[in-house]
């Protein structure tokens, strides 16, 4: 591990952190890990009241703007570099859900699909408490071995929290120098009075041989919100706020497919204009079409031969033909199967389209006669196998 | 004409019977044509020229099984000439020509004076046409229809009046 006079700038852009951070006072059973190939267990040297139990990130000249922005504490600008990460949803995207997320994600499957990885998803959806930060301006981190449970050497960080109300006096150690070093330094001075923390000094003393080697900012973040560091270290490029998808999901759960609109995207796809049609599958796309997906299938299929090599260029649109079973060789004569669901959940819907059925035959008929016809007609209409 | 026939008269519930009878069978269509050849609205003078209000619907129920001179030959091919029959539906090419087509144009005063038969007409016209829209919905929504036609109410078009 090189160290530089601000400390490991190059080794720190891989570190998951300082993981399940303890909230008790001088905690030493915390892992971090650095890379893949490091383990260190974790402990602070202060007093960690208010330290949220998640993840450390040392800021340094090898992290990225986002971090930067994140341990600048201005959660005006936080947001706003995230709005700048956010998509739009359309339906039909392809979500991953950041494991601290709550929602149901079956209650998005209707409208999304689900990647298996981030690195595979249009977006991901995090929850949003990116206020969840805590940010230390002034601390510093030693590396060293202490023991383990079994006595044996352990390698392990100590942090300690520098008082930032010290003034010149302010505990500051430097880079390089050891436990052991840096409270010789202050011993006569400072140490331990101007620490307001406190100090473990069985702690001191395992650590007293280890080096500083950070000293300066670092970012904590609640561990529910450590989709922030996916975002900060740029695994995760495009999210979305899982309220938001809520919110979504539940005006596409109040556009359903209900008569005017049965008309008005019928009108449109039996257009001979490909931009009515194209406007047809966009506005379908962003209604429940699941709910309902025998009308769903049925609009969408009208005049496909027209529309299928001009397909809009929408994932939304794209998504709900492929759910909807259209491609490029299904027929639209081997009909659609109501189930019993859906026949009871859009029945007015159904008879509407009977209806409708009923009128055109009546028309023709009376176009080839002398007289107007109106019919004193009733149906009733059933799913077959439920007699 | 043979006055020697008992007359039928020929009222909405039998000319419902007769359109269905004309769409069964070959011997239903010819036993349709029998009676309407010796019914009242048949037996009257001149009931295929221009002016007659029957007209419109007897070259209509004629026509129901139309399909071409070759075909009608085939079907009465064992008729005399002379049959009722075939002198009707022969007298009634020469007027005004047969066609298998729904189209039944009439005049006003031809409408008034047979509503009902009308009325037989487009119920019927519309119960053939619901049965098939029944298979249609069957096909393509798996569903299962049960249409219950009542009535059906006509109305005169006043401004496209064929008369």
């Amino acid at each position: 591990m090189k160290k530089n006079n601000t400390v490991l700038s190059y080794d720190w852009p891989d570190v998951k952190a300082v993981r399940r951070i303890k909230l008790d006072f001088f905690f030493s059973a915390a892992d971090a890990m650095f890379g893949s190939k490091h383990r260190f267990r974790c402990s602070f040297l202060t007093d960690s009241k208010g330290v949220p139990e998640g993840t450390m990130k040392i800021i340094d000249e090898g992290c990225g703007p986002l971090w930067r922005t994140l341990s600048s504490g201005d959660g005006g600008a936080v947001e706003s570099a995230l709005r700048e990460r956010s998509v739009t949803l359309s339906g039909g995207e392809k979500l991953w859900f950041h494991p601290s997320c709550t929602m149901q994600r079956s209650a998005a499957a209707a409208r999304f699909s689900r990647a298996a990885r981030v690195s595979e998803a249009d977006a991901a959806v995090v929850p949003k408490n990116f206020r969840n930060i805590t940010v230390w301006e002034n601390c510093s981190v030693y590396l060293g071995f202490g023991q383990n449970a079994n006595g044996n050497p352990d390698k392990k960080l100590w942090i300690i929290k520098c008082p930032q109300d010290a003034g010149k006096d302010v505990f500051q150690p430097i880079a390089g120098e050891t436990v052991r070093e840096t409270i010789k330094r202050y011993e006569s001075s400072i140490w331990p009075l101007n620490l307001t923390y406190g100090l473990n000094f069985d702690q001191i003393n395992e650590a007293s041989d280890a080096e500083c080697v950070h000293n300066g900012a670092a970012v904590f973040i609640d561990r529910t919100a450590e989709w922030l560091r996916g975002v900060a270290d740029g695994s995760i490029q495009h999210i979305v706020f899982e309220d938001e998808l809520i919110s979504f999901l539940s005006q596409g759960a109040g556009l359903k497919i209900d008569i005017p609109k049965f008309d008005s995207l019928y009108g449109l796809m039996s257009s001979d204009e490909l931009g009515n049609i194209s406007l047809a599958l966009r506005t379908l796309s962003t209604l429940d079409w699941l709910s309902c997906p025998s009308v769903s299938a049925y609009l969408a299929a009208i005049n496909k031969k027209r529309w299928w090599n001009n397909i809009p260029k929408s994932k939304a649109v794209s998504y709900m033909l492929r759910e909807l079973g259209i491609t490029a060789k299904s027929n639209s004569r081997s009909g659609y199967t109501v189930s019993r669901a859906e026949l009871d959940a859009f029945r007015p819907l159904f008879e509407h389209i009977i209806r409708r059925e009923i009128q055109d035959r009546v028309d023709n008929i009376a176009s080839r006669c002398s007289f107007e016809i109106r019919p004193d007609i009733s149906f009733t209409i059933r799913t077959i196998g439920n007699e | 004409m043979n006055d020697e026939r008992a007359i039928v008269h020929l009222d909405k519930e039998l000319m419902k019977a007769l359109i269905t009878m004309c769409g069964c069978s070959l011997e239903g269509y010819i036993c349709a044509m029998k009676i309407l050849s010796s019914s009242d609205l048949y037996l009257q003078d001149n009931p295929l020229s221009g002016g007659s209000a029957s007209a419109p619907i007897i070259k209509w129920l004629i026509g129901r099984t139309y399909h071409g001179e070759d075909y009608l030959q085939r079907r009465f091919g064992g008729m005399s000439p002379k049959h009722p029959v075939i002198a009707m539906v022969d007298e009634c090419e020469q007027a005004a020509g047969l066609s298998s087509s729904d189209e039944i144009v009439c005049s006003e005063r031809s409408f008034n004076m047979h509503r009902e038969l009308y009325e037989a007409v487009a119920e019927t016209i519309m119960k053939n046409s619901f049965s098939y829209l029944k298979r249609v919905i069957r096909s393509t929504w798996s569903l299962d229809v049960s249409f219950d036609l009542r009535t059906a109410e006509l109305r005169f078009k006043e401004k496209d009046s064929h008369d």
